[in-house]
């Protein structure tokens, strides 16, 4: 009994912090690998998304439906950015973030003068159920089937649909794929788009299980950004696999054993590790390998 | 007239590359452009492609002025480019390379994948496989299969004997012939392969320092001669 609730405490965490995550570099790393841009605005379309749950929720909104407005609020306000700002920035990474930095601090700090410091909290939903001693959230469990189903969506998006190859060969040549009629302008119009909707979708569906603020983002933000920089840009999907499967079991082992804030700096080490060996990421370096294989 | 050029002038950065050229294909005609290396063989053909901006003169395809018109537009006109070095999307598998054709032409028509695997056959057995893992021969027929998956009306080659091997490059200009002969496919090569252009051009225009400098026959560049005269080769 002792070993069966260690082993379904240490799976649940992993499950929950795969499932955190994910949730939190899955739009950003879609905008990173596919334009080269890394969008310092992220955890605030994640606040948008967050925003627009509790509002909806509160206008007596189902709360499915309230999270799925989360992530098309998110989604629009990202096409509108991507059309006044991120535009000007293609392919040049210091100045994306400088100029998506600063439109971070526009927003929350936005939110911050009109909505004030917190705004009403969603409950969580499903309850949740006792293994051994210790007592687990259903809707955790969720997240992380919905974090896994985003991802296998995301893979047949780009792998079977016609904006889905043309996105990845945008990505990989956009000079020809204009010379082949593709509008590579409108497929990263809606690549931004589609970044951010999932950030907001995200940012609503982690609404439901903390407080809500104007900085609610920044607690995602870091380890986004560390999930996105160790996954690489070469291919979105096993990019992102591989980094959160490899930093979540680090976390969870170290947290498990010791506490949250080792679990952290364990994460931290293993992707300064991982960055020093594979400086663009994990699915470059795996890309790379097989390129050479091959020349063989 | 298919494609029409005015005293167009191009290049990089402000700096001419193209100076004045004017020519003018004929629906169905095959003309090929050669040149030593460097003289803007490439800067042409990316010009005409819509790749690079026209600093002078003008561009008509198919009766439209399509000077303004980007890449984009042009393909969807007709254009079928096939770039130099290929350019095929080494991360997409050959049929998802063969569907980035679609557009050519407008992309109305149902996609043309049959035709294709029937003339290189080839990509039909690879088509699952990464493009990046085909050899050069096989990439110059998924780049050029990839154009003719759409409804091009003309087709801009770029040097597509460029490291390949001779058996192959007859496929290539077969391919040509043949879509030229039954499609009236019209073609501008780009071409340094005096056997490839014997083979297909119905003319030949010689380019020098980015400007035109003598119109040839097939016959007339098949002497060595000549050849060596105008290509130094
Ligand atoms: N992107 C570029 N920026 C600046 N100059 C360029 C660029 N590409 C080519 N050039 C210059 O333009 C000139 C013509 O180049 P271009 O590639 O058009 O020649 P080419 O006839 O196609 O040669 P090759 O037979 O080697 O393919 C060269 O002097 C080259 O250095
Ligand atoms: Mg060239």
């Amino acid at each position: 009994m002792e070993t069966i609730s260690f082993i379904v405490g240490l799976l649940y965490q992993y499950a929950d912090t795969i499932a955190l995550l994910a949730l939190s570099a899955i739009g950003l790393i879609i905008i990173f690998g596919m334009m080269g841009v890394i969008n310092m605005a992220h955890g605030e379309m994640m606040m948008i998304g967050a925003y627009i749950t509790s509002f909806a929720h509160y206008a007596g909104i189902p709360t499915a439906l309230a999270v799925i407005l989360g992530g098309i609020g998110a989604g629009l306000a990202g096409m509108i950015i991507e059309r006044l700002v991120i535009r000007r920035f293609y392919g040049q990474l210091l100045s994306s973030l400088v100029a998506t930095w600063g439109l971070s601090l526009i927003l929350s700090q936005g939110a911050l003068l009109v909505f004030g410091q917190l705004i009403q909290s969603v409950p969580t939903p499903f309850g949740s159920f006792t293994v051994g001693e210790l007592s687990y959230s259903y809707y955790r469990m969720f997240i992380f089937l919905v974090a896994m189903a985003m991802i296998a969506g995301l893979w047949a998006l780009f792998r079977f649909t016609r904006f889905g190859v043309r996105a990845r060969a945008t990505m990989e040549n956009p000079r020809m794929a204009r010379a082949l009629g593709v509008d590579t302008s409108r497929v990263y119009a809606l690549t931004f788009g589609l970044g951010t909707m999932l950030g907001g979708f995200a940012g609503g569906l982690l609404a439901l299980t903390s407080t809500i603020g104007p900085f609610y983002g920044m607690t995602y933000t870091p380890q986004a950004f560390i999930t996105v920089v160790v996954g690489g840009g070469a291919e979105i999907v096993t990019g992102l696999l591989a980094s959160v499967l490899s930093l979540g079991a680090i976390k969870t082992i170290f947290m498990n054993q010791t506490n949250i804030l080792l679990g952290h700096v364990a994460m931290l080490v293993l992707a300064f590790v991982i960055i020093r060996l594979m400086p663009s990421g994990i699915s470059d370096w795996v890309e790379r390998r097989q390129v050479r294989v091959r020349e063989r | 007239m298919e494609l029409g050029l005015e005293g167009v002038t191009s290049g990089y950065g402000g700096i001419p590359i193209v100076r004045e050229v004017s020519l003018e294909v004929e629906n169905g005609e095959i003309v090929a452009i050669v040149g030593r290396n460097g003289v803007g063989k490439t800067t042409l053909i990316e010009t005409v492609a819509g790749l690079l901006p026209v600093m002078e003169g003008g561009i008509t395809f198919r009766g439209q002025d399509v000077t303004r018109a980007d890449a984009r537009d042009r393909a969807r006109l007709g254009m079928g480019y096939v770039p130099q070095g290929r350019g095929i999307f080494s991360r997409l598998s050959v049929e998802e390379n063969l569907r980035m054709g679609e557009l050519v032409g407008g992309g109305r028509a149902e996609a043309a994948f049959e035709r294709v695997y029937e003339w290189f056959p080839r990509l039909r057995e690879r088509r699952r496989q990464r493009a990046g893992t085909l050899s050069g021969g096989e990439q110059q027929m998924l780049a050029i299969g990839r154009i003719l998956v759409g409804q091009p009306s003309i087709l801009l080659l770029d040097e597509p004997s460029e490291g390949i091997q001779p058996t192959i490059v007859e496929q290539i200009a077969d391919v040509i012939a043949t879509l030229n002969r039954d499609n009236a496919l019209t073609v501008l090569l780009v071409e340094q392969n005096i056997d490839l252009v014997c083979a297909t051009a119905h003319r030949c225009i010689v380019v020098d320092k980015g400007a035109t400098a003598a119109t040839l026959t097939p016959d007339e560049l098949a002497d060595p001669e000549v050849a060596r005269r105008y290509l130094a080769i």
